[in-house]
């Protein structure tokens, strides 16, 4: 009974800690994963599995130091996959953006969600990580698992699309 | 200003409102509640789990007949295993058939088998107790004489095994937790305390070391292969080390995964004395992990790389792949013999085989483990047609309803094409 005690004690604090570590990290993994499904309520989906993922393997990280680079990585994989999964789950959902509602579609920036949304999730994640998060196109691979020349095409063909559909010249 | 930096300009203000708009209110509530407690689910998660709990449904009524007799395997009566000689403190456990009805074990956690051929074996495992305690103090080994169909208690410890690998006829290590916060994957586990046997089970002799290691491989009652690292950060610093007097000392190998590509020794497998694989991991991601596995035919001297996947060099550059190695799969486990057969399973990677001693790997058991719904946690390789695995259901397995979500010893008898059911526990 003692021992049973001790190791739920020992398990609820590890637990706390991991807690505690994760919904810090948890605004930026949103975010990441906001940018690059195009739901709140799909990013929400992709951050709890990195929730569950990250626990999972939480005693396993070797470098605490790089919690921050692994938990991205996790996050990034996950929303570029995050479709795929849905579909090979027979799950047939409308896609909500809470974004768009009551938004006009002459407004600017719903011309940029358009053509955001128009890219493939590889796209907008190297789109993402290169020009907002400040990656080199050698990171984004890294965190996508996909091979440096991959990042740099996803890159090149998102850019030209947006700039295509923004009209503006290259 | 340049019409590019407009562009750039405008398009980091957009993606800079994007973020800022990622999450509702309550969001991050929503997220960690679910994560970590498994209430509030989110609406998406309702509709699959109501889903998934029609699809069961359908399924148990449109075929009970076949799942019936999926589940009932060709058991024998309740004897005791041959030759087991059980400890004073041991009681013999009877196992009823499989079937949707008695499954047995009642409140035991089987958490890994190993057989030296296709009748004899041994299997640990843990008392079930209140689940978010991660694990539960206390364990078990059991023998079989009948391919797993019955079972007999041998010993019984206060501690939690994590892991049992058998050599040759009658040797056998088992694992000891190294304390809770080993992780839920037993190959992660690190133990600084072992059980040796080398007469079937039947006396065990145990060894403290004051070297942790994790993913034990014998060869003999004297020597094993293993991992060693940091207590609960498997990987940082690890080194396949060996051991010549039974589990007391371990002596560092030669570290051989390719340095600089972020890989480090994971696990090990020897089948004999002088051939083993060594498999090295980086860090792994969802349900990817980079992979090299060396071989060896000389107890070490010297290693061949057999195949890599998923690398990349310090400086972001792709590393070509070697061999057919999957890149799906975290945290793969071993088991090898020394004609080159072999089969690795990993956390969402399923499990796979080999024929040629680890260049070319082809996934088997599609039929009887698919990822996210049931996962190998243990596999014994016997002979090249014949081996056995230790399956575990997750709560979104269709047969959990009716028929439980415990753990299923299977074993197969062509490589893995077909399966049968040999025994069952509750979950």
């Amino acid at each position: 009974m003692l021992m049973t005690s001790m190791a739920i004690a020992e398990e609820g604090s590890r637990r706390n800690e991991a807690e505690a570590i994760l919904r810090l990290e948890a605004p930026r993994l949103l975010a990441i994963a906001s940018v690059i499904v195009g739901s709140s309520t799909d990013a929400e989906d992709v951050v709890q599995e990195v929730m569950i993922a990250a626990w999972r393997a939480w005693d396993r990280l070797r470098d605490p130091a790089s919690r921050d680079a692994w938990l991205t990585r996790i996050c990034v994989r996950e929303s570029v996959h995050h479709g795929q999964k849905l579909r090979s789950r027979w799950l047939h959902e409308d896609i909500i953006n809470d974004r768009n509602v009551g938004a006009s579609p002459l407004e600017p920036e719903t011309n940029w969600d358009g053509a955001f949304d128009a890219l493939s999730r590889q796209q907008r994640a190297v789109v993402a990580l290169h020009f907002y998060y400040g990656y080199t196109l050698d990171e984004c691979s890294r965190l996508m698992g996909c091979r440096p020349g991959s990042a740099r095409q996803h890159l090149a063909r998102a850019l030209r699309h947006l700039r295509e559909v923004m009209n503006d010249a290259v | 200003m340049m019409p590019s930096e407009s562009f750039e300009q405008r398009l980091r203000a957009y993606l800079d409102q994007r973020t800022l708009n990622a999450g509702g209110p309550g969001a991050i509530d929503r997220v960690m509640a679910t994560a970590f407690d498994g209430r509030a689910r989110h609406p998406s998660r309702r509709l699959f789990a109501a889903i998934a709990v029609a699809v069961a449904v359908a399924l148990v009524v449109a075929t009970p007949i076949t799942v019936l007799l999926l589940r009932q395997s060709p058991r024998g009566t309740l004897a005791p295993a041959t030759g087991v000689s059980p400890s004073a403190h041991a009681t013999p456990t009877p196992s009823a058939p499989v079937t949707s009805t008695g499954p047995p074990h009642v409140n035991l956690v089987p958490v890994g088998v190993a057989f030296w051929d296709t009748q004899r074996g041994l299997l640990v495992a843990t008392p079930a107790c209140d689940s978010s305690a991660g694990v539960c103090p206390g364990g078990l080994i059991e023998r079989t004489g009948n391919g797993g169909k019955t079972w007999l208690v041998v010993d019984r410890v206060s501690a939690s095994l994590t892991a049992v690998a058998s050599a040759g006829s009658d040797v056998a290590w088992v694992s000891e937790a190294g304390g809770s916060s080993c992780g839920a994957g037993a190959g992660s586990c690190l133990a600084s305390t072992l059980l040796l046997t080398a007469d079937g089970g039947t006396h065990w002799t145990v060894v403290s070391s004051l070297t942790p290691v994790a993913s034990v491989s014998p060869v003999s009652r004297t020597t094993a292969w293993a991992v060693a690292g940091l207590p609960g950060s498997l990987g940082l610093g690890t080194i396949p080390v060996r051991s010549s007097d039974g589990g007391r000392t371990w002596q560092p190998r030669a570290a051989l995964c390719s340095p600089g590509i972020g890989v480090t020794p994971w696990a090990v497998s020897f089948a004999s004395a002088v051939d083993g694989w060594l498999m090295c991991t980086g860090v792994a991601a969802t349900d990817m992990q980079s992979k090299e596995l060396w071989s060896t035919h000389d107890d070490g001297a010297t290693w061949q790389l057999e195949s890599q996947t998923c690398l990349s060099s310090a400086n972001g550059q792709a590393v070509r792949d070697v061999g057919s190695l999957s890149c799906v799969g975290d945290y793969p486990t071993l088991s090898l013999l020394s004609d080159g057969h072999g089969w690795m399973y990993a956390e969402r990677g399923g499990l796979s085989a080999t024929s040629d001693g680890g260049q070319k790997w082809t996934q088997i058991g599609a039929n009887v483990v698919t990822n996210d719904v049931n996962a190998v946690i243990s596999a014994s390789l016997v002979g090249d047609m014949n081996g056995f695995v230790l399956i575990t259901h997750s709560e979104s397995d269709p047969v959990c309803p009716t028929l439980g979500c415990g753990p299923e010893l299977l074993s197969t008898q062509d490589g893995g094409r077909t399966w049968t059911i040999v025994d069952s526990w509750v979950a």
